[in-house]
């Protein structure tokens, strides 16, 4: 089977981050992280696992800018076996563009697997997206993938809300998002992430392929706003506490201090 | 010209659920007052009529109830080519759904067979001279993005409880139509569904919860949360997904939109950053203090008290203070 895997890098939330000038992107404002968004991660480990039970090849493909190279990278050292780098000139906030690009490069595969939302824009959409463009059945939310033994099917469990699953029968190609949960990246070793440094990655201009009408765009970023007073203790660390203790005490919730 | 409806989505394999439809009413009413446009229903499904007719009376608008035939779960493959069909039809500016799995993966589909936009987990809708700009959250809910549609149809999910209390009941008598359907299951098949496990008593009756995020960094760390919730009268430790997931607390634990639902008088969160799909389980709460050492994390608007420190450090401290007297 061959199955593509949609990685996006990310600057990572609990990072210093600050809206861009233009509020269309999150820009970093000190000390940030890169990395792959941790539901990618989770489809490629999900990928590594289908290839050890039944054998085949994973391709793993990103559409951004050029540092999104180090993500393909790591996919390689993870055990990714081929890397396909859609060069882009900043990150692209529509998931319709996104997955228009990533469609030419889903066709030559069975299986497409993408995480069940990225952690920067949070939509949930470019795999749906994907798989209505490509004309494939798709699955969300993915804690459970059983391939039929004649690779013509995918047996798939789906995360619902509050801990209710629905199983659905997936004819191949196909495209599945993946749910956190049964699967833990991998560490790339030492000798895969060398070899992944001699592996070439393929690069596709994107101005080559056809890019679709943008059907919506971000105006503005904000902090959320507050929903609670959200009072900050001040002080040591060990003044926090005491404060803190105080508080409750007040409220009833800790027994009033020993004499 | 008729003006182009804003068309809510509900499926009706579940008993109408008067919170998650009010919560979509709500959210069209909004959209409605910026730029006014008539506000309808489908209620689809195998046998639609009960919920159609339950919701029309509930929200007091138009529904149409589209029967699909052979159709097992609204998670069939069939379910969302059905609906694109009609909707097609009904040219609506906006279609909106809940923001679920199924909600999700139909607003992909259907954006795609709409030529639509397809904007995800709503939280508010503001309007400007240019049109109506949608928020919803990003960066695990340290910022909010405002979105605007450029495709004259727009695929909305909308996220849980975000517009509920904003609904005017009117009273109007049902308005039920009727609309039938049939279409291939275009390869994806539903086969069973699996009940939720039963929720965990302790969690939904705790007074109080210590909830351990992703901040703890290792297992062990659970002991200073443990040894904490063990100086609270009548406090359970809880988690976030991502402890969860690595096997840390078990899933009945788990606090939010995939786990169980929380209202403690006083809700403790160590290490966690304030997703949406976490403080949906838990915005119930009475007090809440969050422990976060991000002093930008999210979890601080959504909290009453803010310790901006590293769990490794206070939560010693505090659990010391606890057991000492006031000066
Ligand atoms: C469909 C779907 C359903 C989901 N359902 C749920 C759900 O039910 N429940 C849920 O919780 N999540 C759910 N999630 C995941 C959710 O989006 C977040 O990813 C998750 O809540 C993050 O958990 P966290 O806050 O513990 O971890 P993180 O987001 O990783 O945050 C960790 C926080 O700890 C802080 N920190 C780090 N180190 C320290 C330290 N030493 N001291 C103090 N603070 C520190 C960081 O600043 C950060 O703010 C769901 C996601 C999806 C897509
Ligand atoms: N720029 C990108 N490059 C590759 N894959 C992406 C990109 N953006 C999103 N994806 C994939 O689509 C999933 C959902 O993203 P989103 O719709 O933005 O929440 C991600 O988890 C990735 O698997």
């Amino acid at each position: 089977m061959k199955i593509l895997v949609c990685i996006k890098q990310i600057l990572a939330p609990e990072s210093e981050l600050a809206s861009s000038a233009g509020g269309d992107t999150v820009v970093p404002a000190g000390v940030v992280e890169r990395r792959i968004s941790r539901y990618d991660a989770c489809a490629l480990e999900a990928a590594l696992q289908l290839r050890e039970r039944i054998g085949g090849q994973v391709q793993v493909v990103t559409v951004g800018p050029a540092e999104a190279a180090e993500a393909l990278r790591r996919a390689l050292g993870m055990g990714a076996d081929e890397a396909v780098h859609i060069v882009a000139a900043t990150d692209i906030p529509d998931p319709f563009i996104v997955a228009a690009a990533i469609a030419p490069v889903a066709g030559g595969c069975d299986l497409v697997l993408a995480g069940v939302m990225s952690e920067d824009l949070m939509q949930g959409a470019v795999g749906p997206i994907l798989a209505a463009l490509s004309g494939r059945p798709c699955a969300t939310a993915a804690v459970a993938l059983e391939p039929a033994p004649d690779g013509s099917a995918l047996r798939v469990e789906e995360e619902l809300e509050h801990g209710e699953r629905s199983i659905v029968a997936l004819t191949i190609p196909a495209v599945v998002t993946i749910q956190s949960g049964p699967w833990t990246p991998r560490y790339p070793s030492l000798s895969g992430l060398l070899k992944a440094r001699r592996q070439p990655i393929q690069t596709l201009d994107p101005t080559a392929l056809p890019v679709p009408e943008p059907r919506q765009r971000i105006e503005g970023l904000a902090p959320p706003p507050p929903t609670r007073g959200g009072r900050a203790l001040s002080g040591s660390a060990g003044d926090k506490a005491v404060q803190l203790v105080h508080l409750l005490r007040q409220q009833g919730f800790l027994p009033p201090g020993r004499p | 010209m008729s003006v182009a409806p804003i068309c809510i989505v509900l499926a009706s394999r579940d008993p109408c659920r008067a919170a998650a439809a009010e919560n979509l009413a709500a959210c069209a009413r909004a959209i409605a007052t910026h730029s006014p446009a008539p506000i309808q229903a489908v209620v689809a499904g195998a046998d639609p009529s009960a919920a159609a007719g339950e919701t029309a009376r509930h929200l007091g608008i138009p529904v149409t109830a589209l029967e699909i035939a052979d159709l097992s779960d609204p998670g069939d493959g069939a379910f969302g080519a059905v609906l694109a069909d009609f909707l097609n039809r009904k040219a609506p500016a906006w279609i909106l759904m809940e923001d679920t799995t199924l909600g999700r993966r139909l607003a992909g589909e259907l954006a795609v067979r709409l030529a639509a936009a397809c904007i995800t987990g709503v939280e508010a809708v503001e309007g400007d001279a240019a049109g109506i700009v949608l928020t919803r959250a990003v960066w695990g809910g340290k910022f909010r993005a405002g979105v605007r549609a450029t495709a004259a149809t727009r695929v909305v999910t909308v996220a849980s409880g975000a517009f509920a209390g904003r609904l005017e009941h009117t009273a109007v008598p049902a308005d039920v139509r009727w609309a039938q359907g049939r279409a291939a299951h275009g390869g994806r098949r539903h086969l069973e569904r699996i009940q939720a496990p039963e929720a965990d008593a302790g969690l939904s009756e705790a007074r109080a919860i210590v909830a351990a995020g992703n901040g703890i960094g290792e297992p062990d760390r659970l002991d200073l949360v443990r040894a904490l919730a063990a100086k609270i009268a009548g406090a359970q430790v809880a988690g976030s997904r991502p402890v969860c997931d690595r096997g840390w607390l078990p899933f009945s634990r788990q606090v939010g939109i995939t786990g169980a639902t929380v209202a403690p008088a006083l809700y403790i969160a160590c290490g966690i950053s304030g997703a949406s799909q976490h403080l949906a389980g838990m915005s119930g709460a009475g007090l809440v203090v969050a422990i976060n050492k991000d002093p930008k994390a999210a979890i601080f608007h959504h909290a009453d008290i803010a310790v901006v420190e590293a769990l490794e450090t206070f939560l010693p401290l505090l659990i010391e203070a606890c057991g000492q007297k006031e000066d």
